[in-house]
């Protein structure tokens, strides 16, 4: 015994006091366990659903990120729009009619450079006016050719005085018009159109867009609401049972079936799902189609071994009441080492194959270790 | 809502129940078609050809030769442990080193499969041995001495390993 076990070629099995089973657990009376949630599953959880918040919150800051930036860029856009003022210089167009300017570019030279000089004298002055009384300047120059420029002056003054005055009379004689617009007013009432339109809009919808606590939350969180609460009895109906909290009663009842149900539901789901791939095992299949044909490559030699060990172990136990061993079995003896009893139905033959080795054995030969191999005559 | 859960428990309640069924008859199928495979294994391969050598020597048929150790209660494994010497040179054998590592999970059945599983033995006896079968069945104690001898050679062949194989 000691010298089989140093033969063996693989490590010692260690500390290891079972074995495994290599067969369907059905057939050994085993069986299958269903792993159930564990408080480890809880944390598992618990930490994907704050990643998830997580998650959320900076897609929500991303959000928000973005659409300030648009409304800076609409703003930029805004102030880029000229002024009316802006307008007003680059169009500085002297207000002269094409008549009128003909009118100058006939006169004498001499009267064409006072009529020139008067009116940049009077647009220094009082530009409003100087467009609205070089006609009547251009009408006294032909009218009254070689005049000094002093001449010039105190009658384009006397026209603009009388212009002036007409003005002042015809708005006293017309309705009062609205005072004149302030030029930024157009770019507030933009502005104003913008905040309502988009700057309220993205604020009230960011804000809507992160989570806030449910009233229910808010009711645990806060202590005096929770306190208040517990007192009308939300939390499961007021023991005097009145009326006004039958409702909620029957509400947190419903969301509790609810719940309860949903939980029910994805249990058995998770159930069905593992019940599905028990219902596809084959490893029994497995086992089967290769302990077969495995069984089958050794068939042979191993009815020959055991046929043999049956003779060996007969050998030495004689059941009472059977006859003595046949003179027809013999012992072989070969050089492969081989040794054991072989019986025949009748006389042995003279020559006989090893069992081991199937070398030809001479029967009743003398074993001498060269070949053929020899046999004795057994029992 | 709360009647949309409940009619969808009840199609998943149905469902398992269907399945379980499934699976029980399916286990119940593999079982049988298991025990014969490994009894035909362990009959054909192990435990007829043992009976006939012994029966070679002894000078008697296999019947005769099953009736005797029948009546005295001899079960194989008690005769081959009345050798221990050619049951360890046996044992260590190649050819059957490999057919103890195929059949290994003839090693692993409990003593209750083999008694619940006599049937399918004796079955699987019937169609390699009849004789054999009939001898068993019909001699007194015939059953209980062919469980016996099972367990045995089963221990005999299992019981201390002779190919090393290593388990997790």
């Amino acid at each position: 015994m000691m010298s089989s076990k140093s033969d063996k070629v693989v490590p010692p099995k260690g500390k290891k006091t079972h074995t495994e089973m290599l067969i369907d657990p059905a057939l050994s009376g085993g069986y299958r366990r269903v792993r159930s949630r564990s408080a480890l599953d809880d944390e598992f959880d618990a930490e994907d659903e704050m990643q998830a918040r997580e998650l959320r919150d900076l897609r929500m800051e991303e959000i928000l990120t973005k659409r300030k930036a648009r409304i800076a860029k609409l703003k930029r856009e805004i102030e880029e729009v000229p002024t009316e003022s802006e307008t007003r210089e680059e169009a500085k167009i002297p207000g002269i009619s094409i008549t009128v300017a003909r009118q100058i570019a006939a006169l004498p030279e001499e009267e064409r450079n006072r009529v020139l000089e008067t009116y940049v004298l009077m647009q220094a002055a009082e530009a409003k006016n100087a467009n609205a009384v070089l006609p009547a300047i251009v009408g006294f120059a032909r009218a009254n050719p070689g005049s000094s420029p002093n001449q010039f002056i105190d009658y384009a003054k006397a026209m603009s005085d009388q212009f002036r005055t007409g003005v002042e009379v015809a708005q006293k004689m017309t309705p009062t018009q609205a005072p004149p617009q302030d030029p930024w007013k157009p770019v507030e009432i933009v502005m104003d159109m913008v905040k309502h339109s988009v700057t309220e809009p993205l604020e009230k919808m960011s804000q809507s867009m992160v989570p806030q606590p449910s009233a229910f939350e808010q009711i645990l969180m806060n202590d005096s609401l929770f306190q208040r609460a517990k007192e009308l009895g939300i939390f499961g109906g007021r023991r005097d049972g009145g009326a006004g909290t039958s409702d909620m009663d029957l509400k947190i009842e419903q969301l509790r079936t609810e719940r309860d149900l949903e939980l029910k539901k994805i249990d058995l789901e998770w159930k069905k799902s593992m019940l599905e791939r028990d219902a596809q095992d084959k490893r029994t299949d497995a086992v089967l189609t290769a302990l077969a044909p495995l069984s089958a490559v050794f068939a042979g030699p191993v009815d020959q071994r055991m046929r043999q060990f049956g003779q060996q172990q007969a050998a030495s136990h004689v059941p009472p009441g059977t006859m003595p061993p046949p003179s027809n079995t013999i012992m072989i003896r070969c050089s492969c080492g081989y040794e054991g009893p072989m019986t025949f139905p009748g006389p042995p033959p003279d020559i006989i194959k090893c069992p081991r080795c199937n070398q030809d054995l001479v029967v009743g030969g003398v074993p001498s270790g060269g070949e053929p191999q020899e046999t004795d005559r057994g029992t | 809502m709360v009647e949309s859960l409940r009619k969808q428990i009840e199609e998943l309640e149905a469902d398992i129940a269907e399945l379980e069924e499934k699976i029980r008859t399916k286990k119940a199928e593999k079982a049988t078609a298991s025990a014969q495979v490994q009894a035909r294994i362990f009959l054909e391969r192990i435990f007829a050809p043992y009976m006939d050598g012994l029966c070679d020597v002894w000078g008697l048929s296999p019947e005769e030769g099953l009736r005797v150790l029948i009546k005295e209660n001899a079960s194989l494994d008690r005769i081959a442990n009345d050798n221990r010497e050619a049951l360890t040179e046996f044992l260590n054998q190649p050819e059957v080193r490999v057919i103890a590592a195929v059949a290994r999970p003839l090693g692993e059945v409990s003593d209750e499969w083999i008694k619940e599983k006599t049937g399918v033995l004796l079955e699987v006896m019937w169609k390699i041995r009849p004789e054999l079968a009939n001898v068993i069945i019909t001699t007194p104690g015939g059953q209980r001495w062919f469980h016996d001898s099972l367990t045995g050679l089963r221990n005999i062949l299992f019981g201390k390993p002779q190919i090393n194989i290593e388990k997790p």
